[in-house]
């Protein structure tokens, strides 16, 4: 049980660590393909579509 | 006085320029007075280059301040309900240094008879690594540069923008005595008083010509504008701790 507990916790830890990770690298491809007008405690899907993938289609539409 | 900066996400907004001495800054300190009629969400408080330094209200009712750094970001994210109720005469104080120990800096919030204090945060990330260049990007009042319409919906009685992180002590001076400027001052700006109906020129009183230039808006009232001490916020100054009267420095004269 405790040791279940632990991994669970450690888990926490991990995603948390992941998630800082992306963060740091998403501001780093929206400074060049989108904007960083979020904060970093938005959720994922909303940076990545409303940040990022809404430049990313606009651009794709003035190419076309 | 003030400037009225009209419906939500309208084009309405004061720009001061991108400076030198504006630019890029190390430790600063933004403090304002503003009114807002709506808290609309996504509508930008102030920004210099867009998502750089930006402060913004959010969905969710927070409102968050970021600066970008060269590798994690600084970001205050401010609780929901942080801001006042519309139509509150609200003042806001932001600071940061990036160079001091933890916390480096923090979001106040006051109101004419409440001394500014630190919010609650729902995420609050110093951040770590270089500044990053905002030098090329203008610094806007109620928008951002880039985004036309972004204001919110309210106005607004009074910008500054230091190039220091200012004690709560100074902020507290300048919440309740807006003829103090401090000494670190880039941008210190009564809005609403200069110009035909309130636009054109807004004049810095820092000394440093970072003088602001509007878009759209009208002069409106709006209380908090004490160019000269009264002694209705001197209870709210004892209230904080300090001796009274104000203690003044560098006096402007509209």
């Amino acid at each position: 049980m405790a040791e279940q507990a632990y991994k669970n916790i450690e888990g926490c830890e991990s995603l948390k660590e992941e998630r800082n990770d992306a963060i740091v690298m998403l501001r780093q491809v929206c400074e060049d393909w989108g904007d960083n007008d979020w904060a970093d405690n938005l959720h994922l899907a909303d940076i990545i579509e409303k940040h990022l993938w809404r430049h990313l289609e606009a651009r794709a539409v003035m190419a076309d | 006085m003030a400037l009225d900066f009209g419906a939500a996400f309208s084009a309405d907004w004061v720009s001061h320029g991108q400076d030198s001495s504006i630019s890029t800054f190390s430790a600063r300190t933004v403090m304002m007075w503003f009114n807002l009629d709506v808290l609309d969400n996504y509508a930008n408080i102030f920004s210099k280059r867009s998502g750089v330094f930006l402060c913004r209200i959010m969905a969710t009712g927070e409102f968050f301040v970021n600066i970008g750094r060269s590798s994690v970001w600084h970001t205050y994210v401010a609780t929901a309900g942080s801001l006042p109720a519309a139509g509150t005469d609200t003042f806001l104080a932001f600071t940061h240094d990036s160079t001091a120990g933890a916390p480096q800096g923090g979001i106040y919030i006051g109101t004419p008879t409440a001394p500014a204090a630190e919010v609650s945060y729902d995420t609050f990330t110093d951040g770590s690594g270089t500044i990053i260049d905002d030098s090329t990007w203008d610094l806007v009042v109620f928008s951002r540069e880039g985004d036309a319409a972004s204001s919110p919906n309210g106005k607004c009685s009074f910008f500054s923008y230091c190039n220091s992180r200012l004690s709560l002590q100074e902020i507290h001076q300048v919440q309740f005595n807006t003829s103090y400027v401090p000494p670190s001052a880039r941008v210190f700006t009564h809005y609403g008083i200069h110009g035909a109906s309130g636009r054109g020129t807004q004049q810095d009183w820092s000394g440093n010509g970072n003088h602001g230039t509007v878009t759209l808006t009208t002069k409106a009232d709006h209380a908090p504008i004490q160019i000269f001490p009264r002694p209705r916020y001197w209870a709210a100054w004892a209230a904080a701790g300090y001796p009274g009267p104000f203690p003044l420095s560098r006096p402007v004269f509209n």
